[in-house]
C-alpha cells in the first residue's frame, strides 16, 4: 500500500495541471515491511507480508539516500506504464539498489468537450520479477481515523469505592481550574504548530515576491541586452557607413601607389594639369569660356595633340567615368 | 443585485435562458487552496466561497477563495449562512482595496468525497438561489477519494456549473460552464493566508465542540477524561494529517524559492556585466 500525504498529491498533480509542463521527479519517504501471521485451526498458518510506502515529499533533483520511487505526469493519456517508463524503472531500481522502488503515474484529462469538467487519475506501480502491478494508494486525511464521539451523559454509578477512586486519582488528570491537563498541553502544542505555520507562511510569501521581482528584472535585462546586441548588428550591416578593407587597401597602395592615376592632380578647365600649386586657378577659369559636359571633352580633344590624347585615353580607361582626384586612402570595395 | 423581476407569478425563481457567464478562469493558487481543502477529509463535505471579478467578456475570474466552517454537517446540506456571506463580502472589499480591482464574492465551492462530481438536485437548487442574488454566481464541485477497485486507480474530478429552469416542470437543471485553471508560477499572499487558515478553522471547530460538551453539568470524571481523550485524539489527527503536511509543503516551497533567488541573482549579475561590456 502506498500512503500519500494529500499535500504531495496536490503539489505534484495539480501544479502540473496549472503550469502545463510535463514533470518527472523522485519520491522521498519511508518504506516499512510488516509480517502478519494468521493462525487458524482449519488450515496452515498464513504469513502475509504487508509493504507500506509512506510518501512524504517529491523533488526534481537527486537526494539519493531517501529515494523510494519516482513519478511522472502525462496529460490526456492512459493509466498504463509505457515501455520507456518500465525501462527507466528497472534501471533506477538497479542504479539505486532498491528493489522496492515505486512509480507513481498521474494523468490529467478533460472529461467534457466544453471543458467544464476535468479529471485526474493517479496510481502507483511496483515491479516484481519484471512484472508490474498496481498497488492501492491511500491519501492521508482527517477521515481516516475512526471517529470517536464525545459522551454527553455519564453512566450513573453510586458505588462508594467508585467515588473514592475518582477523588484519589482525579488530581492527576485535572488542573485546579477543572480543565484537563492533557487538553491544556495538546492545545499548547497545537498553538505552537500554528505559530510555525504562520511564520513559514510569511517567509514563503516574502520569497515568492522576491522571486517575482527578480524574474521581472532578469527579463527586462535580457530584453535590453537583446536590443543592444541587435542594434550593434544593424550598425555593422549599415551600408551608409563604409567598411574599410585594410588588407585590400594596403595591396592597392603597394601595387599602384606610384601610378599617376592615384595622385591628386589639379586640372585647368581645359583638362590640363596645373604644374605649379601656386597657379591662380580662378584667373585661368575667368579666361576660359563657361564649360558644359560635352563642351569640355570636345575642347580637350581639339586642344591636345594626338599622342597626348591617346596617352590620356589609356590612363583613364580602367577607371572610366571618374573625374577629379582619387586618393588611395579613399579606396573602398 | 436584487431584482423583483427574477421571481415569477408562482414565486419560483426565474433564471434567465441566456447564461450570464461564458467561462470561469480560476487562478492556479486559488485552485490549490480548493484542492487542499477538499482533500482534507473524506468523511464530510467541505465548502468555501470564491472571490474575484466578472469581466466584460462574461468571464468570471476567481482570484482567491475563503474556507468556511460548516454549521450543518449533514450529508448534502452544504449551505452558507448570511453571516458567512457578509463576512466574505467584507473580505472581498479588503482584497479590492489591496489589489485596486473590483473584487466581490463570485461563487462557491464544495466537495463530494466518494460521490459523483455532478451536483445533486439540492446543489442545483442552492445554486439557483444564489443566482437570484447575482446572475454571475458560479458553483464549483470537487469530487475526491474516488477509487476504481479493479485497477486500484484513484481519481479526482472538478466541475463548474450554473442553474437554469428546466424546460418542463418547475425544477432546475444544471448548465455546464467551461472552467480553465490559469497557470501562475507564484503563489499569491491571499491564497497562502487562506491555505494556513484551514488548520486554524479545524482547531476552532474542535475547541468549540469540546467547550460545549465540557460545560455540560453532571459529567463524572471518567466521562470528562474520555471527552478529553477524544479532543486530544482529534487535535492530533489534525496536526498529523493537515498541519504537518502543510508545514512540510511550505518549507519545501521556501527552500525551492531560496534556490531560485540565488540562481536569479547570479543571472542578473551576469546580464548586467554583459550589458556593461557592450
Amino acid at each position: 500500500m502506498i500512503i500519500f500525504s494529500k499535500q504531495m498529491l496536490i503539489d505534484v498533480g495539480f501544479l502540473y495541471l496549472v503550469l502545463f509542463i510535463h514533470q518527472e521527479g523522485l519520491i522521498l519517504g519511508e518504506s516499512r515491511f510488516d509480517e502478519q501471521v494468521t493462525i487458524s485451526d482449519s488450515q496452515a498458518d498464513h504469513i502475509h507480508i504487508e509493504e507500506t510506502y509512506n510518501v512524504q515529499k517529491h523533488i526534481a533533483c537527486h537526494r539519493l539516500n531517501t529515494v523510494i520511487g519516482w513519478y511522472r505526469q502525462r496529460r490526456n493519456s492512459e493509466q498504463q506504464m509505457t515501455f520507456r517508463e518500465k525501462l527507466v524503472h528497472e534501471n533506477l531500481k538497479s542504479a539505486l539498489s532498491n528493489p522496492h522502488m515505486i512509480f507513481v503515474l498521474l494523468t490529467p484529462t478533460k472529461t467534457t468537450p466544453p471543458g467544464s469538467t476535468h479529471r485526474m487519475e493517479y496510481s502507483a506501480f511496483i515491479s516484481r520479477s519484471r512484472h508490474f502491478m498496481n498497488v492501492p494508494v491511500l491519501i492521508t486525511n482527517l477521515g481516516l481515523l475512526e471517529q470517536l464521539s464525545y459522551w454527553k451523559v455519564s453512566a450513573p454509578c453510586s458505588a462508594a469505592g467508585y467515588s473514592l477512586t475518582m477523588k484519589k486519582h482525579g488530581s492527576k488528570f485535572f488542573c485546579s481550574s477543572g480543565l484537563l491537563k492533557e487538553v491544556n498541553e495538546v492545545n499548547k502544542m497545537n498553538d505552537s504548530l500554528q505559530v510555525e505555520l504562520q511564520k513559514t507562511c510569511r517567509d514563503v510569501e516574502e520569497s515568492e515576491r522576491l522571486v517575482e521581482m527578480l524574474q521581472t528584472e532578469v527579463s527586462a535585462l535580457r530584453t535590453k541586452l537583446r536590443e543592444r546586441q541587435g542594434k550593434r548588428k544593424c550598425h555593422a550591416a549599415d551600408p551608409g557607413e563604409p567598411r574599410k578593407n585594410r588588407l585590400l587597401q594596403e595591396a592597392v597602395r603597394a601595387l599602384l601607389a606610384s601610378s599617376p592615376l592615384f595622385h591628386t592632380q589639379t586640372l585647368t578647365l581645359q583638362g590640363l594639369p596645373v604644374p605649379d600649386h601656386t597657379d591662380d586657378i580662378s584667373t585661368t577659369a575667368r579666361e576660359a569660356p563657361p564649360p558644359s559636359a560635352t563642351n569640355c571633352r570636345k575642347r580637350l580633344r581639339e586642344m591636345l595633340p594626338e599622342k597626348e590624347r591617346k596617352r590620356r585615353r589609356k590612363e583613364f580607361s580602367p577607371t572610366a567615368g571618374l573625374t577629379g582626384s582619387m586618393r588611395p586612402t579613399d579606396f573602398s570595395p | 443585485q436584487w431584482s423583483a423581476s427574477l421571481v415569477n407569478r408562482d414565486n419560483k425563481i426565474k433564471v434567465p435562458k441566456v447564461m450570464a457567464v461564458s467561462a470561469v478562469h480560476l487562478e492556479s493558487d486559488a485552485f490549490l487552496v480548493c484542492m487542499n481543502h477538499a482533500l482534507s477529509t473524506e468523511k464530510e463535505e467541505v465548502m468555501g466561497l470564491c472571490i474575484g471579478e466578472v469581466e466584460v467578456s462574461r468571464i468570471v475570474h476567481i482570484h482567491s477563495v475563503i474556507i468556511l466552517r460548516r454549521s450543518d454537517k449533514r450529508k448534502d446540506r452544504v449551505e452558507i449562512s448570511p453571516e458567512q456571506l457578509s463576512a466574505a463580502s467584507t473580505e472581498a472589499e479588503r482584497l479590492a482595496d489591496m489589489t485596486s480591482r473590483p473584487m466581490r464574492v463570485v461563487g462557491w465551492y464544495h466537495s463530494h468525497p466518494h460521490i459523483t462530481v455532478w451536483p445533486s438536485h439540492v446543489d442545483v437548487r442552492t445554486q439557483a438561489m444564489y443566482q437570484m442574488l447575482d446572475q454571475c454566481f458560479v458553483g464549483l464541485i470537487f469530487s475526491c477519494f474516488i477509487e476504481d477497485k479493479n485497477t486500484k486507480t484513484g481519481r479526482v474530478l472538478y466541475t463548474c456549473f450554473q442553474s437554469v429552469q428546466a424546460q418542463k416542470g418547475s425544477e432546475y437543471e444544471r448548465v455546464e460552464i467551461p472552467i480553465h485553471v490559469l497557470p501562475r508560477e507564484a503563489i499569491g499572499k491571499v491564497c497562502l493566508e487562506s491555505a494556513v487558515e484551514l488548520p486554524r478553522i479545524l482547531c476552532q471547530e474542535e475547541q468549540d465542540t469540546y467547550r460545549k460538551i465540557h460545560s455540560l453539568a453532571h459529567l463524572d470524571p471518567v466521562t470528562k477524561i474520555h471527552n478529553g481523550s477524544v479532543f486530544t485524539k482529534n487535535l492530533c489527527s489534525q496536526m498529523s494529517a493537515v498541519s504537518g503536511p502543510l508545514l512540510q509543503w511550505l518549507e519545501d516551497r521556501l527552500e525551492q524559492n531560496q534556490q531560485s533567488i540565488l540562481e536569479l541573482q547570479r543571472e542578473k549579475e551576469k546580464l548586467m556585466q554583459e550589458l556593461a561590456a557592450l
